[in-house]
């Protein structure tokens, strides 16, 4: 590092989840920014630095704004850019408080949404070989092959969400649908994909807020593109969602994430697949059981990668880093 | 070429190392059939799942295990997890998932034994009939009633059946034992996953398959083979035999012995699941039935003797992935019974593989396709065929079609064989 940065700091309590401390730190030419993070945050716990020491402090993410806070006119030390942020945030426990009453990865999602507005150019996404070469081997193959439907079957620490966010990027489709059983799926894509520059111009939008329609109209509008978050949960409302993310003629991209945990079921598989035409590139993600993950889809190409994989790739990497 | 993105070799590194044991029970089931500790159907043919059923029965089997283990006690050196690792840790951090099937009631028995066995280990029981702090445990808090408990520093051993499969992530796991006799490879993949979670730097995940016949156990082989087949595909190395190496040579396997763990080399692992078969079960199991069309695996299924012999593939089309809507009609495996047909679509699978020997001796050929020739015009052969296989030729020769059946397993199996 070789200028002065600003770097903005999230942390909360592994025991009081719900409520965030958000903070700034001004890191000198030279210094290592997470060592001073660290150090500034186990100080900030005057008499109970105990809680850091035992691992009760979960630092949710680290941000350098350095380019946000030039902009604002807060580039020196003790400028306060944390608050001139904050303040975009909300939720503030008490007036002048630096607690957010959120959760750490509903904060971050905000944060990372909040920066992107301002222009603050974030971390450049890298893949690892593997995610890499299957991204490419997918992407050829739906665009180059006659085949829409995909099946992955990627293996445990692959890094499925971020390497289907980098297929949708890089395929340059307007929609993205997210679909899935289990509800948490939402929460990894939105905060990890928020945090990296490739994604900067995506608006990530659950279609369970009321309206959701106008969210995504509004940002096609601006010219960004969609991560749309679509539950298979059968509620009354599931069908219009669907049908108004696929009745278009806008390229989509559909996730299937988690295909195989509900999501494999009739009732959950067939209204999307009956929505499946040309303007519809299909990625069912699984990490084991496929033949249940497309027992209702009809698949025509499949990539696979298992975790020994992953192993000889990293072997290969070890190896020629001793070269 | 990917124009947003680049490759950061970094992330390569990221993943933990694993290694695979294979421990053998007998060492305390027979000491415990000796001291009159289990029952006479426990005694004549052990398993997990005649523990699971009943624990107080066998419950002499079961504390000798875990004494072996985890204190070094009753002589059976090669179940000594310290001795076999060579890596003491002042704490360990382990789980252990029991049959799929165990009742909640029966697993909360096993706590309890394991508790009065282990009285230095802290005991979790994951299941939705426990409390932790006064909450039921269930899937979305059992991680974070298992950190409270890891936080606490002492050796812990996490027991499970159903539960934590997925979305379980404790860093801290560096051991994970496979208690039960079989299972679907996708669930036992899911849980051996439990300890590739990343931790500490350097961080080794130790998968242990307890077994009571560890020739015939194939719990690592799926993934093996899969790696293998992935490898070929990709066309990283030439032949499944050398693939199979590549996987060997990476992850590491291991028996246990009294002397301690002895790595398990490439040849001798092919020579042993060869020569039991393990590996057509294997293929059996792991086969893409993708590229069958849903009316071929019904087909398969219900036996229906006929459907291969009326929808043939041209020769242009063998060895390609299918459009599965094509030739079956209706999209997918629509009916209800739809898992059902897969796994008996499987065992037929199976079945062939593991008899293909009878075609490749008979006809003396070690190429399917010459074998084929020969047995088309031969009927005699052909009703042999039937009868050692319990399919007709015709299902069998549709499934070399479909490249259900691969001429690469064929080499492989034969050659070895």
């Amino acid at each position: 590092m070789t200028e002065d940065k600003m770097y903005c700091y999230l942390w909360e309590e592994t025991e009081h989840p719900g409520e965030c401390k958000f903070g700034e730190r001004w890191v000198f030419a030279g210094q290592d920014p997470q060592k001073e993070i660290r150090s500034r945050i186990r100080a900030s716990l005057g008499v109970r630095k105990d809680i850091f020491d035992q691992g009760g402090v979960r630092i949710v993410h680290t941000w350098d704004v350095t380019e946000a806070s030039k902009q604002a006119g807060r580039y020196y030390q003790r400028s306060r850019m944390d608050d001139y942020l904050r303040e975009f945030i909300g939720y503030r426990k008490g007036s002048t408080g630096e607690i957010h009453k959120l959760h750490g990865d509903d904060m971050k999602l905000r944060v990372n949404k909040l920066l992107a507005t301002l222009g603050q150019p974030l971390i450049t996404a890298g893949l690892s070989t593997m995610q890499y070469e299957i991204a490419e081997e997918v992407i050829n193959t739906l665009q180059n092959t006659s085949s829409r439907i995909v099946l992955a079957e990627l293996c445990a620490r692959f890094g499925k969400t971020i390497w289907s966010g980098a297929v949708a990027v890089e395929m340059g489709v307007d929609i993205v649908i997210v679909a899935s059983y289990v509800k948490t799926v939402f929460t990894s894509f939105a905060t990890d994909l928020t945090s990296f520059q490739q994604f900067a111009n995506y608006a990530h939008i659950d279609t369970s807020d009321d309206n959701y329609q106008e969210q995504v109209e509004s940002a096609l509008a601006e010219g960004k593109k969609v991560f749309a978050y679509l539950s298979l949960a059968n509620g009354s409302k599931r069908q219009d969602r669907i049908d108004y993310l696929f009745d278009n003629k806008v390229e989509k991209l559909l996730i299937v994430d988690e295909a195989d945990f509900g999501a494999h079921k009739k009732q959950q598989a067939q209204p999307l697949v009956d929505k499946v035409d040309d303007t519809v590139y299909t990625i069912i993600m699984t990490g084991t059981n496929a033949d249940r993950a497309v027992a209702h889809w009809p698949v025509d190409s499949m990539v696979s990668v298992t975790y020994p994989e992953l192993l000889i790739q990293k072997r290969a990497v070890e190896n020629a880093n001793k070269v | 070429m990917l124009t947003k993105f680049n490759i950061n070799t970094t992330r390569d590194l990221l993943v933990p190392d694993f290694a695979c044991y294979q421990m053998d029970l007998m060492g305390p089931v027979n000491a415990a059939i000796v001291a009159g500790e289990v029952d006479e159907d426990f005694s004549n043919l052990p398993s997990w799942s005649k523990f699971a059923a009943n624990p107080i029965k066998s419950k002499g089997f079961y504390t000798r295990t875990l004494q072996s283990m985890f204190l070094g006690q009753g002589g059976h050196d090669e179940l000594n997890v310290d001795l076999q690792t060579e890596d003491y840790k002042s704490q360990r951090v382990g789980m252990m998932f029991m049959p799929a099937n165990t009742r909640n009631d029966v697993l909360e028995l096993i706590g309890n034994i394991t508790r009065e066995t282990l009285p230095g280990f802290e005991v979790i029981v994951l299941c939705g009939t426990v409390r932790h702090n006064g909450r039921k445990i269930t899937n979305r808090n059992a991680e974070r009633a298992v950190k409270e408990i890891v936080e606490q520093g002492r050796p812990t051993l996490i027991i499970a059946a159903q539960m934590a499969q997925r979305s379980f992530s404790i860093p801290e796991i560096t051991e994970l034992y496979l208690a039960y006799d079989k299972g679907e490879n996708g669930a036992t993949l899911q849980k051996m996953s439990r300890t590739l979670t990343p931790g500490d730097i350097g961080k080794v995940g130790r998968i242990f398959s307890l077994s009571f016949d560890p020739n015939r156990d194939d719990k690592f082989d799926a993934m093996i083979i899969e790696t293998a087949q992935n490898l070929v595909k990709r066309g990283e190395t030439k032949s499944l035999r050398e693939a199979m190496s590549n996987v060997l040579g990476t992850m590491d396997i291991w028996k246990c012995t009294p002397d301690g763990a002895i790595k398990i080399s490439s040849d001798d692992y092919l020579k042993e699941a060869l020569e039991v078969k393990r590996i057509g079960r294997v293929l059996g199991k792991i086969v893409n039935l993708n590229l069958l069309t849903p009316a071929e695996v019904t087909a398969l299924a219900t036996g229906n003797s006929q459907y291969f012999k009326t929808n043939r593939v041209g020769k242009a089309q063998m060895g390609k992935t299918r459009n599965t809507q094509a030739n079956g009609g209706t999209p997918n495996h629509v009916n209800n019974n739809a898992q059902k047909e897969i796994a008996k679509a499987r065992e037929v699978i199976t079945s062939i593989y593991e008899n293909l020997d009878i075609i490749i001796l008979g006809t003396g050929s070690k190429i399917m396709v010459d074998a084929f020739d020969q047995l088309e015009n031969d009927i005699d052969m052909q009703n042999a065929v039937e009868e050692e296989f319990g399919v007709p030729y015709s299902t069998i020769y549709g499934l070399f079609e479909r490249n259900v059946i691969s001429q690469d397993w064929v080499e492989l199996l034969y050659d070895e064989a």
